[in-house]
């Protein structure tokens, strides 16, 4: 308790943020907010019928959605800023240079920085309170859309101070850093997650959702959707009924503890050091997304002729035929293996460190960061494959063949683009990577419009002949494309191979600079 | 806990540098590398004050990083107080108290939440903080600023805070980075008698800046630094004598009716005769008896000698000869 409660930084966040002006200034506004949102809803002459709340249930799940709206997206913003700005300021190299280790100084900032967003959640309190006697909800639904709210928005925080690490100094990269922050809280309360999977929204908004008592069991339309409530709710996991609160705490708590690593190896590193996970750390998060992502994929439902149900709700996964799920699903892990190669990407830095830590080895750089990129392709490409050939009807049309090309084009693919990044990320100049990025942007950008315009995509042998440039006919590809041009396909997939090969010895040059430059510095 | 509690024993070896280089790219757009520290090897021992001297961009700044664990060597090792830096960061760190040459501090704070800050940061005894933060308060003289927000303070107060965050847990070792930039003549007389009392406490202090008039009435050793190397290091006195291997003197004449400097420039023996009709100066390779010659003769050749003077070697004299490669 006490890296938390003597923490250095929780104390100077606290002695900042909550000067009795401000907190009575605090105080105040959150009186008058509960008293309007009381005075408004429960004396309304208008009768509340969404979701069919008593009125107290009402104000209830108004204030708890403020609350998560302020910790999450305010105390997000504050934790933002809590590295990047002090980097602005040039007072981060004093708290680099005490005694506080990387823990200390981030337990401090993830709880600090947005203390003022607690403080103000405690205000809400009582009305919240006294709703919740007023509609008769029981202690330990509160406690548990509470345990949401706190868990799931300490776990944004832990992002977002994580953003704050890796930003550069300047407003652009604070911009940037926002925008991917709100995405990333948005996208999780995503309508679009209740119909894909088996799992429930993971956003710390659904702490609103779990206290409408009424809906135990029943559907809900909003905005022509169709919902099921949160409470009482359980997800599936490979077919196993999981309750989604627990479900929530322990990705909560995971997916803190993952981006509390990813501070604590590099908050007091020298930026230009930082490496966000080391490979086998990177490599294991992106196998538990992956994992999630598969578990919570309806495998048992899939291949019906109908919708899974539960209760009076439709899971709707299209389209069902084996390939295409096959597909879809290398499609969704694509994001995972990008921020898996993104991740593993060396700076100019880190390789003339090595050079000197563990002498040239040319060669074996040059390939970087394929083996870890093609092992988590693999890996999961393989589980897909296979799961997809156990959960199949056996009479549906399925050519094992296919699928594993499928999984080794996706696996070359990602290496050939991951090796052309990395050779580019150690050009001399302002920001190599981004660069690199921007050119492959443009590059794919043009490709599949011309490609498109030119309708190359729609006969078996011109799509074919676009995936030695472009991986977009492989998830669209059916088995008679397959069958109609197997040798087209495999030329396509060597010389994806080639392209990969090119890079890695335009890599290898470039090490080899590195090299003579050590040489020379001996 | 006074001025002197955190001492190391004298003469062992507070900073210690092993080949250590740093390499990195120039920063933002332009192309090519630096080198901001060349395969340095350096020893300070403790107890010293030592000044570390050079042009922008020498490899001062990224040296006192290295030393204070807030870059990493791209090869080499430095131990503060036999800990490795890398190794050992925080513990290390504990030794050090740093200033740097951009400070800034946290102006919503008051200046002795401050000290308490990094006085908990440094995990100093929980008991003995209130009592160190008010000696540290009056020690920089800020007793009337106690319960100041720090944003109020003048740049001196300011420059004065700082070095009291660094001292504030009592580390045997202070590194400061152009701790005199930017003060006004007061504050800078200030910060040299604190620098000079810290120094008689028994602390290390590494000290870089750009007065180097203050630089050699502080320091114990030197070093000068350019391009990433060390031109000259040692004690303050051996580097001057180093770089003085020929005497200079200056000669002045009451009126301006003898042909100084040429008279000299026809001696043999001088070498940069320098000067006007009234006064010269010019680097002499004799002993005292050459000298008395040397006066005699121009004495006698009719000069109204009024005054002759051995010119002592000044830092700044000295560190412009080496870094400009007239001494090597």
């Amino acid at each position: 308790m006490s890296l938390l409660f003597a923490n250095p930084e929780l104390i100077r966040n606290a002695r900042i943020q909550l000067r009795p002006g401000r907190v009575i200034a605090a105080a105040v506004i959150c009186a008058v907010v509960s008293a309007t949102a009381w005075e408004s809803i429960t004396r309304s002459d208008v009768e509340v019928t969404i979701y069919r709340l008593t009125r107290a249930g009402a104000v209830l799940t108004l204030i708890v959605t403020l609350q998560v709206l302020i910790l999450l997206i305010g105390g997000g913003l504050f934790c933002l800023q809590s590295v990047h700005r002090e980097k602005d300021l040039n007072t981060f190299d004093y708290q680099r240079v005490t005694r506080m280790t990387s823990l200390e100084l981030a337990i401090g900032k993830l709880f600090g920085a947005p203390i003022l967003a607690y403080f103000v959640v405690l205000c809400l309190m009582p009305v919240a309170l006294i709703a919740a006697v007023e509609a008769h909800i029981s202690v330990e639904l509160l406690l548990a859309a509470y345990l949401v709210l706190l868990l799931g928005s300490i776990t944004y925080h832990a992002l977002a101070l994580l953003i704050s690490m890796t930003i550069g100094r300047g407003g652009g990269g604070s911009a940037i850093a926002i925008l991917i922050f709100l995405a990333a809280a948005g996208l999780t309360y995503s309508p679009e997650v209740y119909s894909r999977w088996t799992i429930w929204s993971v956003s710390p908004f659904v702490a609103a959702d779990m206290l409408s008592p009424e809906f135990a069991g029943e559907t809900v339309t909003v905005f022509g959707r169709t919902f099921v409530p949160v409470r009482g709710l359980r997800d599936f996991l490979f077919g196993w009924s999981v309750p989604h609160l627990a479900f929530l705490v322990v990705i909560y708590v995971a997916f803190t503890a993952w981006f509390l690593l990813g501070i604590r190896r590099n908050l007091k590193k020298e930026p230009a050091l930082y490496e966000i996970y080391s490979p086998f750390q990177a490599f294991g998060l992106s196998m538990f997304i992956a994992l999630l992502m598969l578990a919570a994929f309806p495998w048992t439902t899939t291949f019906e002729s109908g919708p899974m149900r539960v209760g009076t709700f439709e899971f709707a996964w299209h389209p069902t035929a084996p390939h295409a799920v096959e597909a879809s699903l290398l499609r969704v892990g694509i994001f995972v293996f990008a921020a898996l190669g993104l991740a593993l990407l060396r700076n100019r830095e880190r390789v003339r460190r090595r050079f000197r830590e563990f002498g040239s080895r040319v060669w074996g750089s040059a390939v970087w960061p394929a083996p870890y990129l093609v092992a988590a392709v693999g890996v999961t490409g393989g589980a897909i494959v296979a799961l997809v050939n156990h959960f199949r009807y056996p009479a549906s049309d399925w050519d094992t063949r296919l699928a594993v090309y499928q999984v080794i084009f996706l696996a070359v693919w990602l290496t050939r683009d991951a090796l052309y990044l990395q050779w580019m990320a150690l050009r001399r100049g302002k920001r190599p990577l981004l660069t690199a990025i921007l050119y492959m942007g443009v590059f794919y950008g043009s490709v599949c419009v011309t490609f498109g315009a030119l309708n190359l995509y729609n006969n078996a042998r011109s799509a074919a002949a676009t995936a030695i440039l472009v991986p977009t006919p492989l998830f669209a590809q059916g088995i008679d494309f397959w069958q109609e041009q197997r040798g087209l396909w495999i030329a396509a997939l060597f010389l994806q191979g080639a392209a990969a090969l090119i890079f890695a010895w335009l890599q290898r040059e470039r090490l080899r600079e590195f090299e003579a430059a050590e040489v020379e510095a001996v | 806990m006074t001025l002197a509690g955190g001492v190391a024993e004298y003469g062992a070896h507070m900073i210690h540098l092993d080949n250590v280089t740093k390499q990195y790219d120039l920063p933002s757009g332009k192309l090519g590398e630096i080198v901001a520290a060349d395969r340095l090897s350096l020893d300070v021992a403790a107890g010293e004050v030592f000044g570390l001297v050079g042009p922008n961009g020498a490899g001062k700044t990224t040296t006192l990083k290295m030393i204070c664990g807030l870059q990493a060597p791209t090869s080499g090792r430095v131990t503060v107080n036999g800990v490795d830096v890398q190794k050992e960061p925080e513990k290390a760190q504990g030794n050090i108290g740093y200033l740097a040459d951009f400070f800034s501090l946290y102006d919503d704070l008051k200046v002795w939440e401050y000290l308490d800050y990094f006085a908990r940061a440094y995990k100093m005894d929980r008991a003995a903080i209130p009592g160190r933060v008010e000696e540290v308060i009056r020690l920089m003289n800020l007793e009337s600023k106690r319960d100041a927000l720090i944003g109020g303070l003048s740049r001196g107060m300011k420059q004065r805070l700082g070095i009291g965050r660094a001292i504030i847990h009592d580390p045997p070792l202070l590194v400061l980075d152009e701790p005199a930039a930017g003060l006004d003549p007061k504050a800078r007389v200030e910060l040299k008698e604190l620098l000079k009392a810290l120094h008689a406490a028994g602390k290390t202090i590494f000290i870089t800046s750009h007065i180097l008039a203050d630089l050699e009435e502080i320091c114990t050793s030197i070093a000068i630094m350019e391009k990433g190397r060390l031109l000259r290091i040692g004690p303050l006195e051996d580097v001057m004598r180093e770089g003085q291997e020929v005497r200079r003197f200056r000669i002045g004449l009451a009126g301006e009716g003898f042909a100084l400097v040429d008279w000299l420039a026809a001696r043999e023996g001088l070498t940069e005769v320098a000067g006007s009709r009234a006064e010269a100066e010019f680097a002499f390779a004799g002993d005292d008896a050459a000298l008395a010659a040397l006066v005699r003769e121009l004495v006698a050749a009719g000069a109204a000698v009024c005054a002759i003077e051995e010119m002592t070697e000044t830092l700044e004299r000295l560190y412009s000869r080496v870094s400009s490669g007239e001494v090597m």
